[in-house]
């Protein structure tokens, strides 16, 4: 058996003449949670997709996504639809169009429990009940017989999580879980699938723009920015002392609690320039336009490099000399 | 909070709005959505203040009273402490100049078949407002940071966070006092959020307007203003500064919020990482 | 696009508006003429042109009527919810109908021709335009950036000519293309019935008429009509399908 619920060797997604996703790598170990942090044009929804094998037709891929043994961008829709749901599932973010409105919601969780693992009806309507009753859900029971949209949003996103982790799967894959919902539900919904993925150990890959949740859910994240993942570590790196000029502005960046000062005193740096369009991007480091630290170096392609928090960038910023 | 003599430049007084819902049987009277219960909200002149709930709280809906797009079932709305809805034109009018909005979504926010300049000439045709319109249009653009050549473009040209700097430059056309600003920055990139958000500290700073900022994070509502109105179930739970808040929470409602606030530095539990 | 392009080429060698309608009477010869003669000795090639005019003009203008009236009304239902209910109805009234049934009450009234073909066509497909106007309207309507054209003082005049109509003018177009076809084979199978046009006028449909009662008799007069129909209709299609194409992604691909 692999030793990695997930692995991705440079990966390209394209469309035509336009490269979304510019070849990227990255492992998640089994019961690794990994976060892919990216704004709109850095071409994470497109991994995404693409790991997950639901790209629409006309988007080209190379390189391999490595799961179960098998390689998801070449291996034919019978072989992903016995995987999906089983070794690996999905959480996505607007739960209103993920579960099926014609269904209820009993049956959308027990055909998963009777498809993947050959449970009889007694038996996966037993299981979907104590899924329902894990994820907080109150009265289960008048939950199965409901159909999706006489249930809040919340409700709804849980009752994914509970779909996606109904096999046990190897890997969880959630695209922007909770951007669609509240606040405080938010918090009630990643508190869950925090115990639930601690407690099956399954691997966790979390995407999604929003730093703070990252953190919250996370031991392991990537950067994506123009299509390549720029910087990747641990969150405690990361997210502590960035290396890349990007990361960095991220973090400062973002209105939160750490770096604003309630008195009122602060000012936000913003990032200047925005994100260049996928047909406009340039030859070398994406980012170099907006950096700071930028020189003429930076006109050719940087890589990732080999220390264990690595950042593709020709002028990273030097770690503060802790020993942590 | 000691205030001056004035009066505030915007005021809810016992608002309550109601929204008929459709039938669902033939007898008796339809049901009734109670979208707002005795808001008492108020804004002075220079403040920028936050208006912070879950959706449902019924922020949208005071947002359209204070704007000026419904009018409330019972209770007063007040402008420079004239009751709005039974004044004559002429202060209608002059209410329809000086209150503005901006709105969370930038694209929806534009007709996509009009150029920014169509878009921007907009108010001062529809407000009937005299003058060099072209001078205006280029010296609101100045203020937000956008140069003349986005004048003959699209909005589909445009990214999220400049278009919303379009819809700012619009809202500053008529020359308002008061700037009211719907989740001005949930639908836009995060590293885009603190320009967004900078121009409009800056704006209030030198045009002297009054904010009112619409949010359901409260991180950016700290960021941004001197005073949050906590709203659950259509009426305002709690007011007070933002450290305020944070550091003693009165009602339930801002405990919940406050609660579920993530910051980089912590965990799920609130554990601290680094 | 492309699509538009290749059909576009299709189309038209068959889009003869000289065609000249002079139906000769001839003895049955065959070569001489590019499509021959029919039974009658009638130029095949004429009639085929006149045909295709024929087709493509009722096509044209019981889809352009229904164009009109279905986006007024349509338009009229999206803005004024108290208009909402009695035009939707009325045209669901209006769908309910049988085109058939309907084209005969007209032929039995009015007569067969053109007019009556263009007026049983131009009720049959106004239903389908008021919804079709109507869905997008609302859609249009429920944009932010009508709220802010109303907060500006703007009239409900203003905002249904400037801002509705122009952004809802892509989908109209695509389906004008789409019932331009259905009209041309609509037509066709009046004129087959016999209760669209008749002599001394010329429609594609008509000649399968004449042809299916020459079957067995002469060499089938029926292909070349029976063509002209397919081609036409299909190339309509294709044109609705590229133009859709066309509309769609362009804006949210590079808006992205």
């Amino acid at each position: 058996m692999d030793t990695f619920a997930l692995k991705v060797e440079n990966l390209v997604v394209s469309l035509g003449d336009l490269i979304a996703v510019r070849g990227i790598s990255f492992e998640i170990k089994k019961g690794e949670r990994w976060g892919l942090v990216g704004e709109s044009g850095a071409g994470k929804s497109l991994t995404a997709l693409a790991i997950m094998g639901l790209l629409q037709d006309g988007w080209k891929t190379s390189g391999a996504v490595w799961h179960d043994g098998i390689n998801i961008l070449t291996a034919s829709d019978k072989k992903l639809s016995t995987m999906r749901g089983r070794t690996m599932s999905m959480v996505f973010q607007d739960p209103t169009t993920a579960l099926n409105p014609v269904a209820k919601v009993g049956n959308q969780i027990t055909w998963i429990l009777r498809h993947h693992m050959r449970l009889n009806e007694k038996e996966a309507v037993e299981q979907a009940l104590a899924l329902l009753n894990k994820m907080n859900l109150p009265r289960p029971e008048s939950i199965m017989d409901s159909y999706p949209h006489q249930l809040s949003g919340g409700q709804r996103q849980r009752i994914m999580i509970a779909m996606g982790l109904a096999c046990y799967p190897e890997l969880i894959i959630a695209d922007e879980p909770t951007t669609a919902l509240d606040v405080t539900v938010q918090k009630q919904v990643l508190r869950l699938l925090d115990e639930a993925v601690k407690e099956r150990n399954c691997g966790l890959l979390l995407i999604t723009h929003d730093l703070p949740v990252i953190a919250a859910m996370c031991e392991n994240v990537a950067v994506m920015y123009g299509g390549r993942i720029v910087e990747t570590g641990s969150i405690s790196q990361v997210f502590k002392n960035p290396r890349h000029p990007y990361t960095k502005g991220l973090l400062a960046s973002q209105p939160t609690l750490d770096n604003i000062d309630l008195e009122g005193g602060t000012r936000l740096t913003s990032i200047r320039g925005s994100v260049p369009p996928l047909y406009a991007m340039p030859d070398g480091c994406a980012f170099a336009e907006r950096c700071d630290y930028a020189t003429d170096k930076c006109k050719e392609l940087p890589e990732l490099d080999n220390q264990i928090q690595r950042v593709a960038c020709w002028n990273p910023i030097a770690l503060s000399q802790k020993g942590v | 909070m000691t205030e001056n003599n004035q009066q505030p430049i915007l005021q809810t007084i016992g608002v309550c709005q109601e929204y008929k819902l459709p039938r669902t049987s033939l007898l008796g009277k339809p049901p009734v959505l109670d979208a707002l219960k005795e808001v008492d909200f108020y804004a002075m002149e220079g403040e920028s203040v936050g208006i912070v709930g879950e959706s449902g709280a019924g922020k949208s809906t005071l947002t359209r009273i204070l704007v000026g797009m419904e009018k409330p079932t019972s209770g007063i709305f007040k402008f420079k402490n004239q009751d709005v809805w039974n004044s004559d034109d002429d202060f209608k009018h002059e209410f329809r100049r000086s209150v503005q909005m901006v709105l969370q979504n930038p694209r929806s926010s534009f007709d996509p078949r009009m150029t920014i300049g169509q878009s921007l000439l907009q108010p001062l045709k529809g407000l009937k407002i005299g003058g060099n319109h072209q001078a205006r249009i280029d010296e609101v653009l100045g203020q937000v940071g956008l140069g003349q050549d986005a004048l003959k473009k699209y909005p589909y040209e445009f990214s999220g966070g400049q278009l919303q700097r379009v819809a700012i430059a619009r809202a500053l056309i008529p020359n308002p006092k008061v700037l009211i600003a719907d989740e001005p920055v949930s639908a836009l990139d995060v590293s885009i959020q603190a320009q967004v958000l900078n121009l409009l500290n800056d704006l209030v700073k030198d045009l002297n307007l009054t904010l009112i900022l619409i949010t359901h994070d409260l991180s950016v509502v700290s960021y941004v203003t001197s005073r949050v109105a906590i709203m659950g179930h259509g009426r305002i739970v709690e007011t007070g500064t933002p450290k305020f808040l944070f550091q003693n929470p009165q009602s339930e409602i801002t405990r919940n919020l406050v609660d579920s606030v993530l910051t980089v530095g912590k965990g799920i539990e609130g554990e601290s990482l680094f | 696009m492309v699509a538009i392009g290749i059909v576009s080429i299709f189309w038209i060698p068959l889009d003869v508006n000289e065609s000249d309608p002079s139906i000769r009477m001839l003895p049955i010869g065959t070569p001489g003429y590019l499509f021959g003669t029919d039974f009658l000795g009638r130029d095949m090639t004429s009639m085929l042109m006149a045909g295709v005019r024929t087709s493509i003009i009722i096509g044209a203008c019981s889809t352009f009527l229904a164009l009109i009236i279905g986006t007024l009304l349509g338009v009229l239902a999206a803005s004024l919810s108290k208009l909402d209910e009695p035009i939707m109805r009325t045209a669901d009234i209006f769908m309910a109908m049988p085109g058939i049934i309907f084209a005969l009450v007209l032929a039995s009234t009015i007569g067969a021709g053109y007019l009556t073909t263009i007026l049983a066509l131009a009720s049959f497909f106004t239903p389908a335009f008021v919804r079709v106007t109507r869905a997008s309207a609302m859609r249009v309507l429920a944009e932010d950036y009508i709220s802010v054209a109303r907060l500006y003082g703007r009239s409900k005049t203003f905002i249904t000519f400037r801002h509705v109509l122009p952004n809802i003018s892509s989908i109209l177009i695509v389906q004008f293309t789409i019932y331009f076809a259905a009209g041309i084979l609509s037509e066709a199978g009046l004129s087959f019935l016999g209760v669209g046009i008749n002599r001394p006028s010329v429609s594609l449909g008509m000649m399968l008429k004449e042809a299916v009662e020459q079957i067995g008799i002469t060499d089938p007069l029926g292909v070349w009509p029976g063509l002209g129909i397919v081609i036409l209709v299909i190339g309509l299609n294709l044109m609705g399908d590229g133009l859709r194409d066309y509309f769609d992604p362009r804006f949210s691909q590079r808006a992205r």
